[in-house]
Parts: structure tokens; sequence; C-alpha cells
């Protein structure tokens, strides 16, 4: 699973269940959390979702508010945790 | 010593003073802040002290590990359990063994609600590696002690205060212009606002027979505004004196009565706590929660929507037990998460933080969510479940005179006109004429002087201030 991909997956998500009444240009940078874009509860989903589509567990001590505060951190967070738990 | 006192601005200026003498070297300004720290903290009873000592001791710890993590945030726990509730662990430990815990009585140390958690935030990052572990333990010791945050919070980020630590200081006459008018609005508010509504609603909630039900209700807005005013202008006195320091410290309070949901109130109402709850027990439980519940649906309900609703109720009523023991601290801790969890499911997109309401909508969720948080003030009050029946039964009393003083009722008035504006402002189009740099400036000019008037003003009304923080005896 390369980056680029992983990266283009959480992107739609987030696009698709949080900013569909946004008209600011989000890019992968954009602070979703201190930004406003996400809130706690879409942070349990989103956490949630990730889990499941790349059949990992994000640690919770590593699945903070920061880690998950723009598409790009949240790629590293999901790319360490492949690598930690690749078989 | 409280921070509308006369004592304290006299302490505040000698620290000042010293801190001039001393802010080029940044250990001996550091040093010179833990000792007044010290004095400060031991004007509230030296005992008190230990305990300090004690947290702090417990905290630094250079590295750590998950053993030593869990230890170090259970025994804060337990202190904090130990002491908060000395009256329940009396009474379960009479019950329990014939001796009695005496010292529990006597040892209820000022602030502990927050140093303890400020301390669980620090042993908890350096954990999650979110904080460089600090060698340094006169830094630890200030990141817990520093007297402006140490009794009334803010709760402040470790890694962010620790790397306003780690420099020195530098004098700024910006900080002087910044804090001035933030310590006059501060005290301001406690003083002349706060303590005005205080002379009319501590009668009533202490005994609420006799009076009438419009009395009820002006009582219940008031005690709104009051609690607001009393701990933002605390805030922002402590965040003034911080400033005066050379350290910034985060706002607490966001125009929190412009909110239009319970969720987007508590984005806006004592964000620190807001914000470390968050990180610290509702996203680790609701992540743990979601690792037990796999499925998508549970009896067609997702199941995200499932684990948000048990964290956020798990969240809130410890929120209300962390303000005190009483069983009237933990139903409206559960009665603010009902309603969060209500407002998921209710309007789950409108609650973003970034979702912009049409004028109408907005205003309609205003006056719901100001009716939802002012009548959660009543439970947050009352001292027990027969004091809010008692406060209920002046409903009934319909055709009964108002005996509210005309200072509270224009206090009281202009803070709902004040915030109706605040609310409405946004959606107004903006003026160009008021962003003109000569407007600005003279703008800039009538704050200062405002904030002057406003300081010498409530300075007369502190000389006779004795009446304490509310917050404070959490």
């Amino acid at each position: 699973m390369n980056r680029p991909d992983v990266s283009a997956t959480i992107f739609k998500y987030v696009t698709e269940q949080y900013l569909q009444d946004c008209t600011d240009a989000v890019t992968c940078d954009t602070p979703l959390i201190s930004g406003g874009y996400v809130d706690s509860f879409s942070m349990v989903a989103l956490k949630m979702f990730l889990d499941k589509t790349y059949a990992i567990t994000i640690p919770n001590e590593i699945a903070t508010a920061e880690a998950f505060d723009s598409v790009n951190r949240i790629t590293d967070l999901v790319m360490a945790t492949l690598h930690e738990q690749a078989p | 010593m409280l921070f509308h006192e006369p004592q304290f601005l006299v302490f505040l200026a000698g620290v000042c003073l010293l801190w001039l003498l001393v802010h080029r070297v940044n250990f001996l300004s550091k040093a010179l802040l833990l000792a007044a720290s010290g004095v400060f903290y031991a004007t509230f009873g030296s005992r008190n002290c230990i305990l300090l000592l004690l947290a702090g001791a417990r905290t630094h710890r250079p590295r750590v590990r998950l053993l030593v993590a869990t230890v170090a945030v259970l025994c804060n726990l337990a202190i904090l359990c130990c002491f908060k509730y000395h009256d329940l662990v009396s009474k379960a430990a009479a019950a329990l063994a014939p001796w009695h815990p005496s010292f529990l009585d006597w040892l209820l140390p000022v602030g502990m609600s927050f140093y303890i958690l400020q301390s669980i935030a620090y042993i908890v990052d350096v954990y999650r590696t979110t904080c460089r572990a600090c060698r340094n333990p006169l830094d630890v010791a200030l990141l817990i002690c520093f007297f402006p945050k140490l009794v009334l919070g803010p709760l402040v980020r470790p890694a962010e205060f620790l790397a306003q630590l780690a420099s020195r200081r530098p004098l700024l006459l910006a900080h002087l212009a910044d804090a001035l008018p933030l310590f006059a609005m501060g005290l301001f508010k406690k003083v002349c606002l706060a303590d005005t509504l205080a002379t009319f609603v501590n009668p009533v909630f202490a005994r609420p027979q006799g009076h009438s039900a419009a009395d009820g209700a002006l009582c219940l807005l008031a005690y709104s505004f009051q609690i607001y005013y009393d701990f933002s202008g605390c805030i922002d006195m402590v965040r003034a004196v911080a400033l005066l320091l050379g350290y910034t410290l985060p706002p607490n309070f966001n125009a929190p009565y412009c909110a239009t949901s319970v969720t987007d109130f508590w984005r806006r109402w004592h964000i620190t706590l807001s914000l470390w709850l968050r990180d610290y027990l509702f996203l680790p439980l609701a992540f743990r929660l979601s690792a037990l519940w796999q499925r998508p649906c549970y009896l067609g309900i997702r199941a995200d929507s499932i684990v948000y609703s048990c964290a956020a109720l798990v969240t809130m009523l410890v929120c209300g037990i962390w303000h005190g023991a009483g069983l009237t601290f933990a139903i409206w801790g559960a009665y603010h998460g009902a309603w969060l969890v209500i407002e998921r499911f209710v309007y789950p997109r409108s609650t973003r933080p970034n979702y912009r309401l049409s004028l109408p909508v907005a205003l309609l969720r205003w006056c719901c969510t100001f009716l939802v948080i002012t009548a959660g003030w009543l439970v947050f009050r009352a001292a027990s479940l027969n004091d809010i029946g008692l406060f209920a039964a002046m409903f009934r009393n319909l055709n009964g005179p108002l005996s509210m003083p005309q200072p509270c009722v224009l206090i009281v008035l202009g803070s709902v006109a004040w915030t109706l504006a605040r609310l409405i402002l946004p959606y107004l189009p903006a003026i160009p004429v008021l962003r003109a740099p000569i407007l600005q400036f003279l703008l800039g000019i009538a704050r200062g002087a405002g904030a002057l008037l406003l300081l010498i003003f409530a300075l007369v009304f502190a000389c006779n201030a004795t009446t304490p923080f509310i917050y404070f005896q959490f």
C-alpha cells in the first residue's frame, strides 16, 4: 500500500463525510480539528473507518487530536501503523 | 489572596519589580516565579504547599513508560479523589473501619483540581511522546505551580508551556499594552458585574421561599451571567498577569452564551477543561469502545454514534463530578452529556464547528440552547435536590412582585443584548470604512482610555471585594 493511495482515500472520506457544506479550498495540509472542520465525534468515526479500511488498530496513545489534524498527518499515522503491524 | 484583592496587586507589583531586575537571566527569572508561586500559594495556608510539592515530585519523571505513567496517573487521581471527595471518603471509611481518617478534614488544598489535571496532562503527554520529557525540575515545577494559573487554571498544553519556559521571556511594551486592558476587563467583570449579581442571586438561592416566578426566572438568568463574569473575569486577570511576566496562557472562553447548540457551548465554555477531557478521557475511552464494537450497526444505530454517545455521557458525568462530590454536579454533568447525545442524533451535521446556520435558525437555536444551559445552572448551583424543588416552587407564584434590584436588572438585560449583538454581528455585511487605519487608530486609543476607566472603576469596587471566585470551591 503506497502513501499517495492512502492519502487519496483519506482525503476522499474526509471531504465526503465532513466537508459537504464547506466552500473553503481544503488541501491535505488544511488543519481539520484546529480549523474547525472535524469535531471529536468525527474523529471517532474516522478512526473506526481507518482501522476497518486498512485492517489495522491505530494505538490509542498515538491517536491524538494533533495526529488527526490534517490529511497528511493522518496518512503518516496510518503508514506508521501499517509498517508496525505488517505481518 | 485572590486576583481581585488589593493585597494581590501589591504582591504582583513586588513580583514584577523583582522580575524586571532578573528577567535577563532565564534561570533567575524562573526561580523568582517559583518562589513567588510558593509565597502566593502559602497565603491560602502553608500546609497546602506540602501537597503541591508532592504533586510536583510525582510529576517530574524524565522517562515515562506505560507502568510508570499508569501508576503516576492513578496516584494523582487517588489523591484528588481523597481530598476532593473527603466527605464521601470519610463516611465510607467510618462505615468500614472504627478509625476516622481525620487528616482529610484539615487538608483541603486550594486549586488541587487544576494542578492534578495539569500533572496528569504532562505525564500522559510524555508517555505519548507529544511532549518531550523535561529534565529541568524547575520547569516542571513551574508547569504545575506557575502562580497565575495555579488555583483556577487555565490548563495549559505542557509542550507549549515548556517551550515558553525554555527561553528567556522578552520584556515587551506590547505585553503591557495587552495585559492592562485584559486585567481591567477581568477585574471589572468580577467586582462590578459578577459581585453585583451575587447580591441578588445568593439570597434568592439561600431562601427561595416567598419569591415570585419573575424573580426565579431573572435569578437563573442572573446566575448564568454571574458565573460567566466571575470565571471569565478571573481568567482574564490570570492571563493578564502571565502576560505581564512574558508568558501567554490560552483563553478559556469564547462568547459561550452565543452558542447555538450545547455541543457548541462546550467549545466555548471552559475551553481548556473541555480540551483536557477530550484528549485524556473522551478520545481514549471512545477508541477503546470502538475496538470492542466492531459491527457497523447495532439495533439499526451506527456503531460510531453509539461509541460517541457512551463516551460523551461518561465524559460529561466525570466533568460534573470533577466540579464537586454532590449529586447535583453528577446530574448536571449527565444532563449536559444527554444533550450532546441528543444533538448528535437530531442535527448531526450542523453541530460541527464550521457549519454556518442561517440567521433565523441561529436565533432559534440560540434561544433553545440558552434555555437549556440556564436550566442546567439551576442544578449546578443548588446545594441539594431539595433545593432544586424549593427553587422550582417559585415558578408557581406567577403574580408576585419582582424584587430584583435595578443594577442587577440592568446587568442582565445589558448582557442579553450584548450576547445577541455578538451573535448577529457576523451576519451583517462588512462596512469597509470601519477598517480604515485612522478609525482603527482611534478605536485603539478609545480602547486604552476605556480600559483605564474600567480599571479605576473596578479598583474602587475591589477595595471592598471579599467575594471569592465561584470556581475557587472546585
